[in-house]
């Protein structure tokens, strides 16, 4: 009757220790699991990404090279990319750190949705966003700024 | 600004192509500062027409949406007014989507996401429609407010008083004697302001052109007065005063009567005045247009 229950503990004690172990280690794969979603979420490359997704259901792209100038590694800054890849033949995102406006030659549209500097010189297409591109409307003297 | 557009300016190219923009309307209050920010004598209605352009929410602190003021947008030919923002801060009217030389503004604060379908297709085309105006300048610079902004800031009369007692380093803008002249009647002040319109410029302060009104001239934005301006030149008791008003309000600068004549007889398609751009006359260059 000892002995059975003897028995009895040390095989729920096996069964507690699988169990552990097993927990531990599926945990540490979810872990795993989300930590390289979120390093899909974001590009790898802090500065420059050339997206190559899908083509959305709009017809064929248009044919225009995109950079989005944006901050690198953010939900939003994926949004508006992944969107613009969808639409456009080539799209690039650049943080404000890296943007350089003499590079901006082999694109058509730059896409500014942070507030960086360029220079009154700057004369390529742009289109700029929210409350950033106010403040950069304002501080070139543009009517897109507050007024 | 709010998540909407006024439905208006819907002719525009960029609600037709690449992408037929088809907006769902909806009508809304007024907003309240509509109506006390209003400039015009005309009330504006309860209801108000307005399309959505992406969905409520807001996406962080970082992120915002912005109406840019629409007194003076169009006061030079290198800006256009493309979406009227639905807001709740500045006036009806106000820019939710508009051009100035290469650069257009994207108000609205959403990322495609929460875009509506039609905001998604407006702002695509957007994007087509800038490219056009590569390498475009703007033809002036915002260095001066428009001169709506005096019937804007007239009914804060005691307050711009009090504030330019209180600290000698304010400039408040409106001169001191009109401020004092006005103390406790804003409606006074809005009213001289409404009445003087046509004189008004800005030379740090607003100030109103006696010397325009002296002339004959009822204004001193129109061609007309260029002209006249010109021909004063050639008056003995009016060329000192036209002299003066030239150098106000162009950035020419010729030696005599016939240099001015053969400068307006050249440009006088393409003459246009801003009060954005320091209340003066310029000229749009030959083939600015072309592509427009």
């Amino acid at each position: 009757m000892v002995k059975c229950a003897k028995e009895k503990r040390i095989v729920l004690l096996t069964l507690a220790i699988c169990l552990f172990v097993a927990l531990t280690i599926s945990s540490g794969c979810k872990k795993k699991e989300q930590y390289e979603e979120a390093r899909q979420e974001v590009p790898e490359e802090n500065t420059k990404h050339v997206s190559t997704s899908e083509q959305s259901g709009m017809a064929e792209k248009i044919d225009l090279r995109i950079l989005f100038v944006g901050p690198p590694d953010t939900k939003r800054t994926k949004d508006f990319v992944d969107f613009l890849t969808n639409n456009f033949e080539k799209v690039v995102t650049v943080g404000k750190k890296a943007f350089n406006e003499d590079r901006t030659t082999e694109f058509d549209v730059i896409i500014i949705d942070e507030i960086i500097y360029v220079s009154r010189e700057f004369l390529r297409a742009t289109v700029t966003i929210g409350i950033a591109g106010t403040k950069i409307g304002d501080y070139l003297d543009l009517k897109t700024g507050y007024l | 600004m709010k998540d909407a557009a006024h439905a208006e300016l819907l002719e525009h190219e960029v609600f037709q192509k690449p992408f037929k923009v088809e907006p769902e309307f909806e009508s809304r209050d007024t907003p309240s500062n509509y109506h006390s920010r209003n400039l015009s004598k005309d009330k504006l209605p309860d209801k108000i027409k307005v399309w959505r352009v992406q969905n409520e929410g807001r996406d962080g602190r970082r992120y915002g949406g912005a109406v840019s003021r629409s007194y003076g947008y169009t006061d030079s030919p290198d800006a256009e007014v493309l979406v009227k923002g639905y807001n709740t801060g500045k006036e009806y009217g106000a820019v939710g989507v508009g051009r100035h030389g290469n650069f257009l503004q994207w108000g609205y604060w959403a990322p495609p996401s929460l875009m509506t379908e039609a905001g998604r297709k407006l702002f695509l085309n957007c994007i087509c429609y800038i490219r056009r105006f590569d390498g475009k300048a703007s033809l002036i610079r915002a260095v001066s407010h428009h001169r709506m902004n005096t019937i804007r800031i007239a009914p804060g009369v005691d307050r711009l008083r009090k504030s330019a007692e209180e600290n000698k380093r304010i400039t408040p803008y409106i001169p001191m004697d009109l401020l004092n002249k006005y103390a406790g009647d804003p409606e006074g002040l809005k009213q001289f302001y409404r009445d003087n319109l046509e004189f008004v410029y800005q030379d740090r302060i607003f100030q109103v052109d006696n010397k325009l009104e002296s002339l004959g001239l009822d204004s001193n934005r129109s061609l007309e007065s260029l002209e006249r301006l010109i021909s004063f030149l050639q008056d003995e008791t009016k060329a000192d005063t036209a002299r003066l008003l030239l150098t106000r309000y162009t950035n020419q600068s010729f030696k005599d009567a016939d240099g001015w004549r053969q400068w307006f007889e050249n440009n006088r398609d393409r003459i246009f005045f801003s009060d954005m751009g320091g209340y003066k006359f310029s000229v749009v260059p030959k083939g600015y247009m072309d592509n427009k």
